[in-house]
């Protein structure tokens, strides 16, 4: 059944400009999978009568159960494509050597899972690709996970193209009239383009989809048919004698075709004031109507005649066929949705060579201008290795994974020997970096994998030997100088937790060694071992936890597990500065410390926990932008000692001091003493979030030794919390987006749901042309356990909710200190857990008179 | 009372101020909990009978003691004098009370050529290390020939010198205890192991006889012994087969160190604590003591720089261990560097800022420092590094004790196991794969940083054998070395401190008006000859005079 070999695939891998990687992102439910699959039914790989319910992309057993995508998957598809096509090829930048050689493509697809909890998988497959297909069903629209997938594709610089989906539900379960169908799709489309006009880098070429350029595709994704205007227009375009590119335009917006006078007009009436057609709904929408209108009211003989006009042949077997099953065949032969998007994908996404020309920037961490940028900019097959691993798929023997990535420049081969640059690689230090020769390379094929001698710059591949030395992600590379690719950002952090214990003491090393695999086989997974010796595992909701629970249990570890209750992670914060001076003395006396805690700017902490105020940034570049944009003092802003915790969190350390002698010698010490903190607040041993603490002065011991690490560093931990417990401390919670889409009739339940659990409602809006609603609200992460099987309880199961961590918020309800409040409440829970004396720390307990 | 504050116990009361971080400068690490100050013995009035003064009396009269010392607690040195001075009243009283006339006319007879023997006694205080440890090292100073140690004692075996205990018995109230006994074991056939701190183990036999009136059968009483490697460390105990199916009723809070062992011993449900001061009894919490002690394993698996601490210089068999210990860790290719502080205390062990985990060699009682909340690194005991190094993946702590003959071998055991699993030798020029660390979830290249990292593609020139601070050509500067050696301490100077010693702080960088930044200053300053010697005087240079 396959019709294309490895050979084949091998030979295209080397024409850069014949190659596409693109990703298929989606809310979930809005048809990726089954897209995906009519794209790999066109290739040839299953029987095409299954495509549209076989799920070829999703691998796993649980996948196949629920009907969602939990990982991503990789294929690589060949495409052949008419010479028409090829010659309209957009491709930005250099035409020169842009331009594809002969009419075969190679397509690397990647479908991604659509539940928000699972965004880290779409982070790993954009980072990959170089272009995207959002995927949008036309009754439910753009939501917020649409919003969210396209928002890291545009921050990666991926170029969309839009797929509105589920045409035929619009039209048998609806029954849309041909007017409000254009309206639908027009609202997707201007939707998706308010958000990437929002999100794109404004120094691209705009991206905004057109249908009228060919950008966009409409599909029945189940049915196995889609298409373009394009294909439209070309059919029309010899009968009406015009341009294709006319055609197109004409075939889209406020343009009427005047049967009578056969001009074409910008008016919806014509002379008489009679109601004209739109050129949409009369060329492309009507006869896509009328096929439905015979097939579904029996009137077959008139389809038949419909389907000979349009010289399509159906085997006899065929013409047997009734309803939705006949409807599908006559429409996957009139319009397959496989053409439609392969030449949606060919014409408009980039080749590699076109797109690591502008994605290099944002890509490489190094210099822009030594041997690594470079071959990366060219895309270069003989330049150095520069590979990205974006994430690990395990193999069929237990334990063992495959590396994923992408080759930006170099080639890839058996045996080559490369530098593997973990995340935590710097340049000139030894520290995650390791030299090893790689097994294998093989293609990624859905289930299967193939291997394959060597693949060049511009392409997706699998590794088989480097994963012991990665545990998530990380560059391979073959020059010395080489820097990291940027480590991925995800748009979820892991925010609900749960211990694991294992139930029998025995089982402990299996334990130990599954927390080990599962940590490496999903991109966001957090698994560590706290210091009271629990194992907790972090997750960024609640599916996301109860998969990789799962996996472990079941997998992994292998063993049966005890899973206590999840618990929420907790910031310790300042609400505003620090009422004194917090003043700590060194154990022997004769080191003193000055320091206060201020407030940090919501928006600076959300710009650091996004990477966008980096502790690895030139610290000249960075004092400008905390200047320019957060009203920094310039000369404080430049005077950042260091990020907390694990150097690069939300906190900052700022020295104040004026003429402080041996400050450079105790800097050190200090750091040290900031991390600690920094690590584990006094509130109740939680990492601190939002806190700016200033040193104001320091006075230290004549004496070297007097001041050594032993008495500045305890010291430094305990100024820092009396600094925190004196600038009325608090903790923050994190808070979902929870966005709800549920029919009109069972939105009272919804309500009672959200007040129930302290949810606040701040959106509500209905879909033009549907009964259904889109509620958006926010719910504090705590209060949202058991919150999806509530809502299904709550409107008989016809409400659809999605929940995302959102942002952090401070607990309002009580004082902290005060265990008769809610959140004493919280605090007091928490310290015990911990095993930490009941009461909240004092001030006192840390500050020192002078 | 700083001890206080800082005592282990879970079921003291919770202090009433935080835990005091570095300004406490006395920190003990296994301080008895501090029921002597609370309950104090010296207004009892019975000094003698506590402190046992007779019994000391003819230990030292029928051994011929004649410069004796004697080592006090802190929480008991209020006592010191009294004691001092009714031995030195007692050895008179009985040296000149010689029992028949015979006697008296043998000592006159002699007394021409040997005159009666004069005994001194020195009180040692603030001991080096803990005060349940005999302090050989401080007696020798007063070139003693005995020691009497007062208070608790780990009853580690010393080597130099002989050593009277005297454990200063507390009272107990044996129908309270009773009654407690009878409510925690309701069912008489019970198989229980009655066992007690130092100071109430005289009250053993006592309430062993009063448990089996009331028709208790499967009791077993221990009885104190030195032998620390006993499975109940100092306690006879039944066989070893047996103890797993035993209770144990512990009377006064245990060590944690204790905690642990005892909790290993038997399902930690069954350990019950008495307390003589509240009468009552607790299980003990010793599940999530063990669950901190084991999260610390992974600490070590993933800890690449090692302090091995000597906190005692007294118990038999330390020096053995330390090399043992050393040759394990440099197995593993870990580094390790031998440090003394005396007294551990937060401070001390912090300006090691390179020392990512401290193992302490002491006797059992002090091994188990649990104050991680203070420490800015773990503090584990050799048997804790054993297991995570050489036992895999979640291998089971055999003890906290002080059996260091016991540790020995078993190293050899893990030795020999080891020789017959991996003899083979990776591809030369290919990295080791790092290690998960599972306290962050992450991949750690720095667990073994004695092994010659291979970090480039290359393979180029020789290595140059200077034996300044220098790296290896081949590296590049990722290794530092000195002597040829890798050097992970050297590695810490060049690649993690900001500030690298006097002089290389004399480039300043200072802000103009415009923000931009200014270096003032340049090279370092020359290194000069400065002075030397004693700090009672210096020598400037060689040959002139003292200053």
């Amino acid at each position: 059944m396959v019709n294309f070999t490895i050979d084949e695939i091998h030979d295209l891998m080397k024409q850069r400009a014949n190659i596409r990687n693109m990703s298929v992102i989606a809310h979930v439910d809005h048809g990726k999978s089954t897209l995906s699959d009519s794209l790999v039914q066109h290739a040839g790989i299953i029987a095409a009568a299954k495509a549209g319910d076989a799920r070829y992309m999703d691998t796993r057993k649980d996948e196949q159960e629920r009907g969602i995508t939990i990982k991503s998957t990789a294929i690589s598809l060949y495409a052949k494509m008419k010479d028409e096509d090829v010659k309209d090829i957009v491709q930005e930048g250099d035409a020169k050597d842009a331009a594809p050689v002969g009419n075969d493509f190679l397509i690397n697809l990647i479908d991604s899972p659509g539940h928000v909890d699972f965004s880290s998988e779409v982070t790993a497959a954009l980072r990959v690709t170089d272009g995207a297909l959002v995927v949008v069903d036309v009754i439910e629209g753009a939501s917020v996970q649409t919003e969210t997938v396209l928002r890291q594709a545009l921050g990666e610089r991926i170029k969309p193209v839009l797929c509105i989906n589920k045409v035929d539900r619009a039209l048998l379960e609806l029954q849309m009239g041909k007017e409000d169908l254009y309206n639908a799709f027009r609202k997707v489309v201007e939707d998706i383009n308010v958000i990437i006009s929002t999100y794109q880098d404004k120094t691209q070429k705009d991206w905004q989809v057109n249908p009228e350029a060919g950008t966009v595709c409409f599909a029945a994704a189940l049915h196995g048919w889609g298409f373009t205007l394009r294909q439209f227009a070309q059919r029309y375009a010899t009968k009406f004698g015009v341009k294709q590119e006319k055609m197109m335009e004409r075939l889209w917006g406020d343009n009427f075709f005047n049967p009578k006078t056969k001009k074409w007009t910008k008016n919806s009436t014509d002379a008489d004031g009679n109601q004209l057609d739109r050129a949409f709904n009369m060329f492309v929408l009507d006869p896509v109507f009328k096929m439905f209108d015979c097939i579904m009211k029996e009137r077959h003989d008139e389809a038949f005649g419909m389907a000979e006009k349009l010289s399509l042949k159906l085997a006899s077997d065929e013409k047997e066929q009734k309803g939705k099953a006949l409807l599908k065949t006559i429409m996957r032969k009139f319009l397959p949705a496989a053409d439609a998007l392969l030449e949606m994908m060919v014409l408009h996404l980039p080749s590699p060579l076109v797109a690591q020309k502008y994605r290099a920037e944002t890509l490489y961490e190094g210099p822009h201008d030594d041997e690594a940028y470079v071959g990366i900019r060219d895309c270069a097959a003989d330049g150095p290795l520069m590979l990205y691993v974006s994430k690990m798929v395990p193999t069929s023997e237990r334990g063992r994974f495959y590396a994923f990535g992408r080759v930006f420049s170099g080639t890839v081969k058996s045996g080559l020997k490369v530098r593997i640059q973990g995340p935590n690689y710097v340049p000139g230090k030894k520290e995650d970096l390791f030299v090893k020769s790689i097994q294998r390379t093989v293609l990624m094929m859905g289930r299967a994998t193939e291997p394959i001698e060597n693949v060049p710059a511009g392409n997706i591949v699998g590794l088989v030997g480097v994963d012991q030395f990665l545990l998530k992600s990380g560059t391979l590379t073959t020059s010395e100088t080489a820097h990291n690719l940027k480590v991925m950002k995800f748009s979820v952090s892991p925010v609900v937790q749960r211990a694991v214990e294992v139930k029998n003491g025995a089982d402990l090393p299996k334990l130990v060694e599954g927390l080990k695999r599962l940590s490496k086989s999903d991109p966001c997974v957090m698994v560590y071992t706290s210091d009271s010796g629990e194992h907790v595992i972090a997750g960024a909701g609640e599916l996301h936890l109860e998969i990789c629970l799962k996996d472990l249990e079941e997998d992994h570890a292998g063993v049966p597990l005890r899973i206590s209750d999840p618990v929420v992670q907790y910031r310790e914060t300042v609400t505003k500065e620090s009422s004194m001076t917090a003043l700590s003395k060194s154990p022997n006396k004769h080191n003193r410390l000055y320091l206060t805690a201020q407030p940090m700017d919501d928006e600076l902490a959300k710009d650091i926990e996004s990477g966008k105020v980096n502790s690895k940034d030139d610290f000249k570049t960075r004092g400008r932008l905390l200047a320019d944009e957060y009203g920094w003092d310039i000369t404080e802003a430049r005077k950042i000692w260091c990020f907390g915790p694990d150097g690069s969190g939300a906190n900052l350390l700022v020295d104040t001091t004026k003429a402080v002698q041996y400050l450079n010698e105790i800097k050190d010490s200090v750091v040290s003493g900031f991390q600690w903190a920094s690590r584990e607040g006094p509130i109740a041993e939680e990492p601190m979030r939002s806190c700016r603490f200033n040193v104001l002065d320091v006075t230290l011991h004549a004496d070297a030794i007097h001041r050594g690490g032993g008495q500045i560093i305890p010291t430094a931990r305990r100024v820092l919390y009396a600094a925190l417990l004196l600038g009325d401390p608090t903790l923050q919670e994190p808070v979902y987006l929870v966005d709800i889409q549920v029919p009109e009739s069972a939105m009272g339940g919804i309500y009672g749901v959200l007040t129930r659990r302290n949810g606040h409602v701040f959106g509500e809006e209905q879909r033009p042309g549907t009964p259904l609603f889109n509620i958006k609200a926010y719910l504090p992460v705590k209060d949202s356990f058991g919150f999806v099987a509530d809502l299904r309880a709550a409107t008989s199961g016809q409400a659809f909710s999605q929940l995302v961590f959102d942002h952090w918020q401070p607990l309002t309800m009580g004082t902290i200190s005060d265990p008769t409040t809610p959140s004493g409440k919280i605090v007091l829970e928490m310290r015990k857990r911990k095993g930490l004396k009941p009461e909240v720390p004092l001030y006192t307990d840390y500050y020192d008179k002078l | 009372m700083a001890a206080r504050t800082l005592s282990l116990d879970m079921t003291q009361p919770e202090p009433t101020i935080a835990p005091a971080l570095s300004t406490n400068p006395t920190y003990e690490p296994a301080t008895a909990p501090p029921s002597h100050s609370e309950n104090p013995s010296h207004l009892s009035g019975d000094l003698n009978t506590v402190y046992e003064t007779d019994r000391t009396i003819s230990w030292i009269l029928a051994n011929d003691y004649s410069r004796i010392t004697l080592q006090f607690p802190d929480e008991l040195l209020g006592d010191s004098t009294r004691i001092e001075k009714s031995l030195r009243e007692g050895l008179r009283r009985n040296e000149k009370q010689p029992s028949s006339v015979e006697e008296r006319l043998e000592s006159l007879e002699i007394a021409g050529d040997r005159p009666p023997k004069e005994r001194k006694i020195y009180i040692l205080a603030d001991t080096s290390y803990g005060s349940c440890c005999v302090d050989e090292v401080a007696a020798e100073h007063a070139a003693a020939d005995c020691i009497v140690h007062y208070g608790r004692a780990c009853l580690s075996p010393t080597n130099r010198l002989p050593v009277l205990h005297v454990f200063t018995t507390l009272p107990l109230d044996l129908q309270a205890l009773v009654a407690s006994f009878l409510d925690t074991f309701p069912d008489k056939s019970t198989p229980v192991i009655l066992t007690s701190s130092l100071p109430y183990a005289s009250h053993n036999p006592a309430v062993y006889n009063a448990l089996v009136e009331l028709g208790y059968n499967a009791l077993f009483a221990t009885s104190v012994i030195h032998n620390p490697s006993s499975p109940i460390p100092n306690r006879t105990c039944p066989s070893t087969d047996a103890i797993s199916t035993y209770h144990i009723f512990h009377i006064d809070q245990p060590l944690t160190s204790l905690v642990l062992t005892l909790s290993a011993l038997t399902s930690s449900t069954s350990l019950q604590i008495y307390d003589p001061k509240s009468k009552t009894t607790t299980a003990s919490v010793a599940s999530r003591l063990l669950r901190r002690r084991y999260a610390l394993l992974s600490h070590i698996r993933a800890s690449g720089v090692f302090g091995v601490l000597i906190n005692t210089l007294s118990s038999n068999n330390y020096l053995s261990t330390i090399t043992t210990l050393q040759a394990l860790l440099a197995n593993h290719y870990k580094k390790s560097y031998l440090v003394t502080v005396g007294k551990l205390n937060p401070a001390k062990l912090a300006n090691f800022a390179e020392v990512e985990v401290w193992i302490v060699i002491g006797c059992w009682e002090s091994a188990v420092v649990d104050e991680k909340r203070e420490m800015w690194r773990p503090v584990v005991t050799p048997w804790e590094v054993s297991a995570a190094l050489d036992g895999g993946e979640g291998a089971g702590v055999d003890g906290w004790r002080g059996d260091w003959e016991a540790f020995t071998k078993k190293l050899e055991i893990f030795e020999a196991a080891r020789g017959d699993v991996d003899d083979e030798e990776g591809e030369d020029d290919e990295s080791e794969p790092p290690v998960f660390d599972l306290r962050t979830g992450r991949y750690i290249s720095s667990a073994q940083p004695m092994r010659a990292p291979k970090t480039s593609i290359a393979i180029t020139s020789e290595e140059n054998g200077s034996t300044a601070v220098t790296t290896t050509q081949k590296e590049k500067g990722l290794t530092a070395m000195i002597n040829n050696q890798i050097s992970p301490a050297a590695e810490y100077l060049q690649q993690k401190r900001g500030w690298k010693g006097l002089g290389s702080d004399f480039t300043e960088v200072e802000y103009d008006r415009d923000g931009n930044e200014v270096w003032r200053g340049g090279e370092g300053a020359l290194v000069e000859e400065g002075r030397k010697g004693v700090a009672r005087g210096y020598v400037v240079h060689e040959g002139d005079e003292r200053t």
